[in-house]
């Protein structure tokens, strides 16, 4: 511990210390001031100010003789440590000591000056009050310096706990169906609190991104190091860690032939690869503007472990997105069979499922039932991949055979959709999103509340769209027309409940219907299947 | 002046981390080892904040979070319930002890300065009904 560096009259604990030099300096009838090794006074809390009698107090012409004066100026100014003793005060009353604040391991701290009159003395001679002294100083020196160790200790194992913290919560709060670019700012505000540079930069591998995140709690007093500095740095911090494939600590920029002149003053930097055995994803790169704030091993080896984290997380979630990807183009294909095969209903699919959820909107479905509402909307008409394509796309009216076969694809889609465990609720839906409140549908027959909500919603969602198609037959009717239609489909065909709330929002879902075919999945996550 | 806050742990060096913090924030520290002897603190000082461990020798903190509840109506403060997750305290206390007003649990291993911030969100939040008290 160095203490030059350290001005202990901040880490001494005042009360017990003070009591100390009261319990065993007063009684003698000292008066004492301590100074620091830069000559500053360290000022009593709670000791009696007329107990300090001594410099700044002692004065040229008071309490001692002028060359003593000056040896004691000395001594306070740290260049005499020797211990001295003055009786040629003045006044001839006053006893002057000073003696070094030096602890039992050799360590200076300052000085100690001790003032008695001379009358109050205790000591039978000179040389037994000279050890007197002696033995107290050392005692006081050990004191501080314990005081001093201590506290350094109680920082050292404050900034242990943060550090812990971070590990523990960013394993805790970090998920893998978070947005990647949500948890990397995650970690990257928690990095910085607990280690409290400059800035992070976040330089992502992917399209040669420098992400940075300055620290809020710093504040910029006009040397502020420039993004374009910083984005010159990471550059090429990246680039050597790409090759060493390892950490990286550059306290002092300046003194590296690479980076040379790169910013007036020294930078400070800490480069931490994410990297997995195959993969690199970028890197985390620590700025500190402030010369004096160097990086240490110690947040090298804790940013080590964080990147381990940050990079499963980067990992997990690639995984994610790949497989979500992947989900949503099975569907789109399955979409896409279904259409080529009715080619009357482009995009109808995607129509029914937004309808729906504009629907499920409205009633302020749960979650969970919107999730299976999702599903099964899209999926609604996906028997209809098992109807002959003729019957299909038959541009006449269909025999009453060829209609009974048509009527098997609610059945036929629940059947098929039913063997995927995620969306055995959003069977339903498929199956009978034919029948009617009047019990007059397929394929069960169903009669009024028998049939599940989520059917009934993609029912009133089917016959919207469906209504609002243009055939080859017909033209797109006007809005007065459908609206008139679904009215009138009202408790016969359709739930009257949810009929309502399509009239009295019509405006709305023809917006839903009109606006530009939005990517399907757009908006759609996986989650609620994991 | 400064505020008052208890400390209350076995574990010497959380009392010392929070020690150093909260008084180098301008808090004036009070610090018990056991249960009993911050029951025994809380009555006499009546502090601004209690921070106290849950699992202490001769009682824990649950059991003193209940026995404050009477002081609590005479001299509202904030209870911040430190403890490490499941081991030592179940779901039901943890559910228990957020429900209570101006308590919060935080879970170990805790970051000192985020308690700090906590405690001092909750002064601003209840900035003039906490300097009236």
């Amino acid at each position: 511990m160095d203490t030059k560096t350290i001005d202990w009259r901040e880490y001494v604990e005042h009360e017990s210390f003070e009591k100390l030099i009261d319990d065993i300096l007063r009684p003698h009838g000292y008066s004492v001031s301590l100074f620091n090794k830069g000559g500053e006074k360290f000022i009593w809390e709670n000791l009696n100010e007329l107990n300090q009698v001594c410099p700044n107090g002692c004065k040229e012409n008071t309490n001692s003789c002028n060359e003593h004066y000056l040896e004691v100026q000395k001594a306070i100014a740290g260049k005499n440590g020797s211990l001295s003793y003055c009786e040629k005060n003045k006044n001839k009353e006053m006893v002057l000591l000073h003696a070094p604040l030096m602890t039992s391991s050799g360590k200076n701290l300052g000085t100690l000056v001790a003032c008695r009159k001379a009358w109050t003395a205790h000591f039978h001679d000179k040389e037994n009050e000279i050890n007197f002294l002696k033995g107290i100083t050392a005692l006081l020196a050990d004191k501080i310096y314990q005081d001093v160790e201590i506290k350094n200790l109680t920082e050292e194992l404050n900034s242990k706990y943060e550090e812990l913290s971070l590990l523990y919560e960013i394993g805790e709060k970090t998920h893998v169906n978070d947005s990647k670019d949500k948890s990397v700012e995650y970690i990257v505000n928690r990095a910085m609190e607990t280690i409290n540079p400059s800035a992070i930069v976040w330089s992502e591998s992917e399209g040669n991104k420098n992400i940075i995140y300055r620290n809020p709690e710093r504040n910029s007093n006009g040397k502020t190091i420039g993004e374009k500095t910083i984005r010159e740095i990471c550059s090429k911090t990246t680039r050597m860690i790409n090759k060493a494939k390892e950490p990286l600590i550059l306290n002092n920029l300046n003194k590296y032939r690479e980076f040379a002149g790169i910013w007036s003053e020294a930078v400070n930097v800490l480069s931490i690869p994410l990297m997995s055995d195959t993969k690199g994803f970028g890197s985390l790169n620590f700025i500190e503007d402030d010369p004096e704030r160097i990086f240490l091993n110690d947040h090298l080896k804790l940013m080590e472990a964080i990147a381990r984290s940050t990079v499963n997380l980067l990992k997990n979630s690639e995984l994610y997105e790949k497989l979500q990807k992947l989900f949503f183009n099975v569907v789109r294909m399955l979409l896409g069979i279904i259409e080529s095969k009715d080619t009357y209903t482009e995009g109808h699919s995607i129509r029914v499922y937004k309808i729906s959820i504009q629907l499920a909107k409205l009633l302020k479905l749960s979650k969970k039932d919107v999730f299976d509402l999702e599903w099964a909307a899209i999926l609604h008409d996906v028997g209809k991949i098992t109807i002959p394509t003729e019957i299909l796309q038959k541009p006449g009216k269909l025999t009453s055979e060829e209609f009974e076969i048509i009527k098997t694809h609610p059945a036929k889609g629940a059947e098929l959709v039913s063997t995927i465990d995620e969306f055995k609720n959003a069977v339903k839906g498929i199956r009978y999103h034919h029948e009617r409140i009047d019990g007059r549908g397929y394929p069960e027959g169903l009669k009024g509340d028998k049939t599940p909500l989520i059917a009934k919603i993609i029912s009133v969602a089917d016959t919207f769209d469906a209504l609002n198609s243009a055939r080859p037959y017909r033209a797109r009717p006007s809005q007065e027309f459908v609206l008139a239609e679904i009215r009138q489909a009202a408790s016969t065909q359709l739930d009257p409940m949810l009929v309502d709330i399509l009239l009295n929002n019509y405006e709305l879902f023809y917006k839903t219907i009109d606006e530009e075919m939005h990517e399907l999945f757009e908006e759609a996550d996986i989650k609620g299947l994991l | 002046m400064g505020k008052k806050i208890l400390l209350a742990d076995d574990e010497p060096s959380v009392l010392r981390v929070l020690n150093l913090k909260f008084k180098n924030a301008g808090f004036e520290v009070l610090t018990a080892s056991d249960g009993m002897e911050a029951l025994e603190i809380i009555k006499k000082e009546l502090p601004d904040v209690v921070i106290s461990d849950n699992r202490m020798p001769k009682m824990t903190g649950i059991d003193l979070c209940v026995a404050c509840e009477k002081i609590r109506e005479k001299k509202k403060f904030l209870f911040i319930m430190l403890s490490s997750y499941a081991s030592v305290t179940s779901k039901l206390d943890r559910e228990w002890v957020n429900s209570l007003p101006d308590t919060t649990f935080i879970p170990k291993p805790f970051s000192p300065r985020n308690i700090l911030k906590t405690v001092e969100n909750y002064f601003e939040e209840n900035g003039k009904e906490a300097l009236v008290s």
